[in-house]
C-alpha cells in the first residue's frame, strides 16, 4: 500500500513536465517564439486569434493521398490570363511521373496542412499586391513549380510549351506530351557499366527486368528528379544514385563475398539471364512467362517441377490440348485427363495401355497430330 | 608703374600665315561642331555611357579653366599684394582669363546635350552638386572678367566714339557711358579684383571635387580627398607660367622686346609654388600609399609620372636656376612643361583616370571631338591677337614720355 | 573600416575648406531630397530568375519604347555578352556561369538601384535627379540640361543618355515606374515577371523578407542582402547564391556615394562664411600694402 502511494507520489513529480508539454499552448506568449509564426494579426485575442494557416514549425506533409490514376486529368489554370490564353495542365500525367519522385503529390502540394488537398491558390494569392510578401503570390507559385522542373531539364524558358498567345488556337494536349516524351533520353535496352573493380564490365538488361522479371518502373525509379530522365544535355544537373542502391534490393550482394559479386560483375558482357543454367530449359510456353508468374516473392528458389505443382486446375475442357500438337478425335475427346496421363503426370508418356492393347505413343495417335 | 611703356593697341596687321592657319583650324573645327549641333553629341564624339565626359570636358572645361588661371594670381599679385612692378602683364593676364573662361562657356555649350538650358542653374538650385557651384562660380566670375576688362574698352574709346549714319546722335550718350563707367571702375575696381580672387579660389579647388563623386570609377592616383587643394594649388602654380609663356609669345609675334626684367621676376615665384604642390602631391601619395600603384605598368601610372616629372619636377629645378630665369628661351620651354604638366594633370584626372564599372571599349576622342577642341583654342588665340590689336592690352615702351601724358589719361592707367 | 574611412574623408574635407575658405566648418552629408521610412523598394531574388526578359518587355511597354514580339524576348544568345542599361532598354538580365559546368546558370536583372542617398541627384547641377517619398529617384526633363554629370557620378552605371539627338536628349534611366508607384500601383516588371523574382513593396518589410529568406535557405544564398547598406542603402534590394562581385554587381561599402563632395561642398559654403572671410582677409592685405607703399613714399 504504501509503495503504491510512493509511486503516484513519484508520478505525480515526474508527470509534472509531462503535463505542462501537454499544454505547451497555455501560457505560450512567455515561450521563445515568435508572435507572427502563428499570428497576423499584431493583437490576437482568444476570441480572434487570427492565426495563420499552418505555421511554419506545424507543417505537416500531405495526409491524405490519391492514387494518379484518380486524380483529376488536365487542369484548367485561367486564373491569370493577361498575355496569354488559358493553360492546360496535364495533372494527371504530372501526378503519375510524381511516383518517381522523392515528394509524391507533395513535391507540388508541399506544405500542405493535415486535411485534404488544397489547389495552390488556397495559399498563393493571385493579387501582386498582397499583405504577406513571405508567401509567394499564385503567378510565382505556379511558374516556380513548373519552371522549377521544366527549365532545368529544357534549360530554356519554353513560354509557349504552356502558353498560347492570346487570339490563337491552343495546341492539341497530346503534341505536347508526345513531345515531351521525345525529350527523354531513349530507354536502352541494356546498359553497360564499366567500373573499377577486377572484373569491370557490369552488364544490365534494363529490358528484361522489365519484361521478363516483372519489375514495375517505379520500383527502382524511386526519389529520382525529372532531369535524370528528361535532361538530355551533357551537363544535366541530375546526380546518379549509389550504384548498388537498385540491383542490391533483389541481388544480394556481399562484399566479402565474391561470388555475389561476380553475378553481376564480369571481364565481358554478359548475356541476359537464361534459363538453362538452372537445368530446366524453358518451352516456349514458359519462355514467355514473367519470373514471378512461376517464382513468388524475391527468392527465385528451386520449385517444384511437376506439372501440376504449378497448373493445378488442368481438367477436360479446360484445357485446349491443341497446344500440344494433338488434337483429338471424336473418340478421345470426352476422356479425362488421368486416363492417359496416368497420375497427372503430364511430364511422363502418355499411357495407351489402359484402355489398348499393342499400341503405344507415339507410334499412335489419339487424333490428329498438328503443327 | 614702369614709366617707360604703358599698354597701347599694337598696330599690326591681323593676317599673318600663321592665323591664316589657325583660322583654318577654327573653320574646320566648326564644321564639326555644326555636326555636334544638328545631329546630337554622339554623331561627332566618341562619348557613350560608360564614358560621359570625353576631352571636351576633360580639357577644353578643367584644363581651360586651370590654365586661365594666370587672370587672377596676376591680379592677387598687382592689386592685392600690390607689386606694381608687375603692372604691365596685368591686362594681358585678364584678357588671356577672360578669353579663357569665355571659352570654357563655349566649350562647356558644346558638351552639354541641352545647351540652350544653359542658363538653368541661375535660378534651378542644388546646393550639393559642386558643378553647381563651379558652374555658378564660373558664370560670376566671368562677369567679373568682363567688368575688369570694361576700363581697358574705355580707354580705348573715349572721346573716339564715331558711329556713322543714323546712329551718329548716340555718339555722345556713349561717350558720356564710357566716361561714366571708367570713373564708377576706378572706384570700384578693388572689389572687383577682390571677388574675382575669392571666385578662382573657390572654383579653381572644386574643379578638383568634382569627379570625387565618381569614387572608385577614378584611379586611386588622383582620387585623393584633398584634391580640391591640389587643384588650388596647381592653379596657383601655373598662372604666371602661362603669363610668361603668352607674353614670350606675343612680344615674339609682335616683334616687341621680351619684358624679360618683369618675366624673370615673375617666374621666381613659380618654384616655390611648384615645390608647395608637388609637397602635397606626394604627401598625398605617402599618406594614402598609393605608391603601391606605380609597380605596375598601365597607362594611368605612366601618364601620372610624366605628369609629375616632366610636368612638375623637371619645371620645378629650372624655375630654380637664375640661368633659366634670364633667358627667355628657357623661361618659355620651363613655363610650357608647367602649362603641359597641369593640362595633362586636368586631361588625366578627367579622362586616363576614369575607369567605368563595365567597359565595353577604352574611351578614345574622336577625330571631330579633337578637331573642336583645336579649333576652340585657335579661334581663342585668333581672338586674343584680334583685341590686342583694338584694345589697349600690351604694354609697349613709349617713345617720348612727358609729364603731361599721365594727366591726359588719368584714370585709365594705374 | 568605413566608419574611419568616412571620417578621414570628412576631416580632409575640413582641411580642403580650410585651404579654400578660412573657418574649418564641419558639416553633414544631408540630402535635401526625402528619405520616408515608408519608402517602397523591390526584392531582386536571383535564385528564381530564369532568364525570360518579360521584364524587358514590360519596361519597354510601360515606358513607350518600341517593344517588338514578347517572343523574341525568348531569344537566349543575347546572354552571350553582358548588356547595360541602354536609352531604349532601362533594365535588362544578364546571364552568369555557376561555376561547376552542370549547376543552372544566374540570371540577374540590372536597373537603376534607387539608393537612399543618390549620387546622381546629389550631382545634378540643375538638381533635376530627385529621391521620391515612395523611394523612386526620377529624373526631371524640364529641368535637366545634359551635363551627364551624374553619368559621372552613379556608383552602379545606370543612365544612359541619348546621344544621337540634338534637340531634347534625353536622360534614360529606369524611374521605378514612377507614374504608377505614385499612384498606388506596381512597377511594370514586378507585375510581368512570371517568377515572382522581384517583390515589391516596402523596403524595411523587403529587408526583413530577404533575411528571413537566408535564414530558411542558408544553403541556397549567401548570407548578404545587396543593397541593404551598399552606398547607404538603395531601394532595390538582391539576393543570389552566388557572391555578388561574379554577378557583376560591384562592391561598394556603406558610405553614401555623394558623402565626401557633399560634405567639402557645404563646408566651404556652411553661412558662406568662408568665402567671405576669404574676401575679408584678401581686402585686408589689399588696404595694408596699399598703406605701406603710401607710407613709404
Amino acid at each position: 500500500m504504501r509503495t503504491t502511494y510512493a509511486f503516484l507520489f513519484l508520478l505525480c513529480i515526474v508527470g509534472q513536465p509531462l503535463q505542462a508539454q501537454k499544454e505547451i499552448y497555455k501560457n505560450h506568449a512567455k515561450a521563445p517564439l515568435d508572435c507572427n509564426e502563428c499570428h497576423t494579426c499584431q493583437n490576437p485575442s482568444y476570441k480572434s486569434p487570427c492565426l495563420t494557416l499552418f505555421p511554419e514549425f506545424k507543417r505537416e506533409s500531405l495526409t491524405l493521398r490519391r492514387p494518379a490514376d484518380e486524380v483529376e486529368a488536365l487542369v484548367k489554370i485561367d486564373t491569370l490570363m493577361q498575355y496569354y490564353e488559358a493553360s492546360i495542365f496535364k495533372h494527371k500525367l504530372h501526378a503519375e511521373m510524381s511516383a518517381f519522385s522523392t515528394g509524391g503529390c507533395a513535391s507540388c502540394h508541399h506544405n500542405n496542412p493535415p486535411g485534404d488537398i488544397l489547389p495552390c491558390i488556397d495559399c498563393h494569392e493571385p493579387a501582386a499586391e498582397r499583405e504577406n510578401l513571405a508567401v509567394i503570390g499564385l503567378k510565382g507559385a505556379y511558374h516556380g513549380q513548373c519552371l522549377g522542373c521544366h527549365k532545368q531539364w529544357s534549360h530554356k524558358t519554353d513560354c509557349e510549351k504552356c502558353h498560347v498567345e492570346k487570339g490563337k488556337e491552343p495546341l492539341p494536349p497530346t503534341s505536347l506530351i508526345l513531345e515531351m516524351s521525345q525529350l527523354t533520353e531513349p530507354i536502352l535496352p541494356k546498359v553497360i557499366y564499366e567500373t573499377e573493380e577486377d572484373n569491370p564490365i557490369v552488364t544490365f538488361h534494363h529490358d528484361a527486368h522489365h519484361n521478363q522479371y516483372g519489375l514495375e518502373c517505379i520500383d527502382c525509379h524511386k526519389n529520382e528528379t525529372c532531369d535524370r530522365c528528361h535532361d538530355k544535355s551533357e551537363n544535366k544537373v541530375a546526380i546518379e544514385k549509389e550504384p548498388h542502391e537498385n540491383c542490391q534490393s533483389c541481388h544480394d550482394c556481399d562484399s566479402e563475398d565474391d561470388k555475389t559479386c561476380l553475378k553481376c560483375h564480369d571481364t565481358k558482357e554478359k548475356p541476359p539471364f537464361n534459363h538453362k543454367i538452372t537445368g530446366w530449359v524453358l518451352n516456349r510456353y514458359h519462355e514467355k512467362l514473367e519470373c514471378l508468374a512461376c517464382h513468388s516473392g524475391t527468392r527465385f528458389t528451386k520449385l517444384n517441377k511437376t506439372c501440376t505443382a504449378c497448373h493445378k486446375n488442368w481438367k477436360q475442357g479446360s484445357f485446349d490440348h491443341k497446344v500440344t500438337g494433338v488434337v483429338f478425335d471424336e473418340n478421345h475427346e470426352e476422356n479425362d485427363c488421368a486416363d492417359c496421363h496416368l497420375q497427372r503426370k503430364f511430364d511422363q508418356k502418355p499411357a495407351c495401355s489402359e484402355c489398348h492393347d499393342e499400341i503405344t505413343w507415339p507410334e499412335r495417335v489419339p487424333g490428329e497430330l498438328v503443327k | 608703374m614702369s614709366s617707360l611703356a604703358k599698354a597701347m593697341p599694337i598696330k599690326r596687321n591681323f593676317f599673318t600665315p600663321i592665323t591664316l592657319f589657325l583660322a583654318f583650324l577654327v573653320v574646320h573645327g566648326l564644321v564639326f561642331g555644326f555636326i555636334r549641333f544638328v545631329y546630337g553629341l554622339g554623331a561627332v564624339t566618341n562619348l557613350n555611357n560608360q564614358y560621359p565626359w570625353g576631352i571636351w570636358i576633360g580639357i577644353d572645361v578643367a584644363a581651360g579653366v586651370a590654365l586661365a588661371a594666370g587672370g587672377f594670381t596676376t591680379a592677387a599679385l598687382v592689386y592685392i599684394f600690390n607689386k606694381e612692378d608687375f603692372h604691365d602683364i596685368a591686362r594681358p593676364a585678364l584678357l588671356t582669363a577672360m578669353l579663357g573662361y569665355t571659352f570654357v562657356a563655349i566649350g562647356v555649350a558644346f558638351d552639354l546635350g541641352r545647351y540652350y538650358f544653359i542658363y538653368h542653374p541661375l535660378y534651378m538650385w542644388n546646393g550639393n552638386s559642386v558643378l553647381f557651384e563651379v558652374g555658378i562660380c564660373v558664370m560670376a566670375y566671368l562677369t567679373v572678367l568682363y567688368i575688369e576688362f570694361l576700363p581697358v574698352v574705355a580707354q580705348r574709346f573715349i572721346g573716339r566714339v564715331k558711329l556713322k549714319g543714323i546712329l551718329a546722335f548716340l555718339n555722345k550718350p556713349v561717350d558720356a557711358v564710357l566716361r561714366f563707367i571708367d570713373r564708377i571702375m576706378d572706384k570700384a575696381l578693388f572689389f572687383f579684383i577682390i571677388l574675382g580672387v575669392v571666385l578662382s579660389c573657390l572654383h579653381q579647388s572644386s574643379i578638383g571635387t568634382l569627379m570625387m563623386i565618381a569614387g572608385t570609377k577614378i584611379h586611386p592616383l588622383w582620387q585623393s580627398p584633398i584634391a580640391p587643394l591640389m587643384y588650388l594649388l596647381s592653379a596657383f602654380a601655373v598662372g604666371f607660367p602661362m603669363v610668361i609663356m603668352e607674353s614670350l609669345i606675343s612680344s615674339r609675334s609682335f616683334g616687341l622686346k621680351p619684358e624679360m626684367n618683369v618675366l624673370s621676376k615673375l617666374g621666381r615665384f613659380v618654384g616655390p609654388l611648384l615645390a608647395v604642390y608637388l609637397a602635397f602631391k606626394l604627401g598625398d601619395m605617402a599618406v594614402r600609399e598609393t605608391y603601391v600603384y606605380l609597380n605596375e605598368f598601365s597607362l594611368p601610372t605612366v601618364m601620372w609620372l610624366i605628369e609629375i616629372v616632366v610636368g612638375v619636377v623637371i619645371p620645378l629645378r629650372m624655375f630654380l636656376y637664375d640661368k633659366v630665369l634670364k633667358s627667355p628661351f628657357w623661361l618659355f620651354i620651363a613655363s610650357i612643361l608647367v602649362i603641359f604638366g597641369v593640362l595633362l594633370n586636368r586631361f588625366d584626372n578627367f579622362v586616363v583616370a576614369y575607369t567605368p564599372l563595365y567597359s565595353v571599349k577604352p574611351y578614345w576622342p574622336s577625330y571631330g571631338e579633337i578637331s573642336v577642341t583645336v579649333g576652340v583654342i585657335a579661334l581663342e588665340i585668333l581672338l586674343y591677337r584680334l583685341l590686342v590689336i583694338i584694345f589697349p592690352v600690351i604694354s609697349q615702351p613709349v617713345k617720348l614720355p612727358t609729364s603731361g601724358m599721365k594727366i591726359k589719361l588719368k584714370g585709365v592707367v594705374r | 573600416m568605413n566608419q574611419s574611412r568616412r571620417n578621414f574623408f570628412k576631416t580632409a574635407g575640413v582641411i580642403g575648406a580650410s585651404i579654400a575658405g578660412a573657418k574649418p566648418t564641419m558639416a553633414a552629408a544631408e540630402s535635401k531630397n526625402i528619405l520616408s521610412d515608408d519608402r517602397m523598394g523591390v526584392l531582386v531574388d536571383t535564385t528564381r530568375c530564369i532568364g525570360c526578359r518579360r521584364c524587358e518587355f514590360a519596361c519597354r511597354e510601360a515606358h513607350d519604347i518600341d517593344a517588338g514580339q514578347m517572343l523574341d524576348y525568348d531569344d537566349r544568345s543575347v546572354f552571350d555578352t553582358l548588356r547595360r542599361p541602354e536609352v531604349d532598354s532601362l533594365t535588362v538580365v544578364n546571364e552568369f556561369k555557376n561555376g561547376e559546368p552542370a549547376a543552372e546558370a544566374i540570371n540577374v536583372k540590372v536597373q537603376c538601384m534607387h539608393c537612399d542617398h543618390p549620387a546622381c541627384a546629389s550631382a545634378c547641377i540643375v538638381g533635376a535627379i530627385t529621391k521620391q517619398q515612395n523611394g523612386a529617384v526620377i529624373w526631371d526633363t524640364d529641368k535637366c540640361i545634359g551635363c551627364r554629370y551624374c553619368m559621372v557620378a552613379c556608383p552602379f552605371q545606370i543612365p544612359a543618355f541619348e546621344y544621337q539627338k540634338a534637340i531634347q536628349p534625353r536622360l534614360m534611366k529606369c524611374d521605378f515606374c514612377f507614374s504608377r508607384t505614385s499612384q498606388g500601383g506596381i512597377p511594370a516588371c514586378v507585375e510581368i515577371c512570371p517568377m515572382e523574382v522581384l517583390t515589391y513593396g516596402k523596403r524595411y518589410e523587403l529587408v526583413k523578407l530577404a533575411r528571413k529568406r537566408i535564414e530558411q535557405n542558408p544553403e541556397k544564398y549567401v548570407n548578404h542582402i545587396y543593397g541593404e547598406t551598399e552606398v547607404g542603402g538603395t531601394s532595390w534590394l538582391y539576393l543570389a547564391g552566388k557572391d555578388f562581385k561574379d554577378l557583376a554587381l560591384p562592391a561598394h561599402g556603406s558610405a553614401p556615394a555623394p558623402g565626401a563632395s557633399e560634405s567639402l561642398q557645404h563646408g566651404i559654403f556652411k553661412y558662406f562664411i568662408p568665402p567671405i572671410s576669404l574676401f575679408a582677409i584678401l581686402g585686408g592685405i589689399m588696404w595694408l600694402s596699399k598703406n605701406k607703399e603710401e607710407t613709404g613714399e
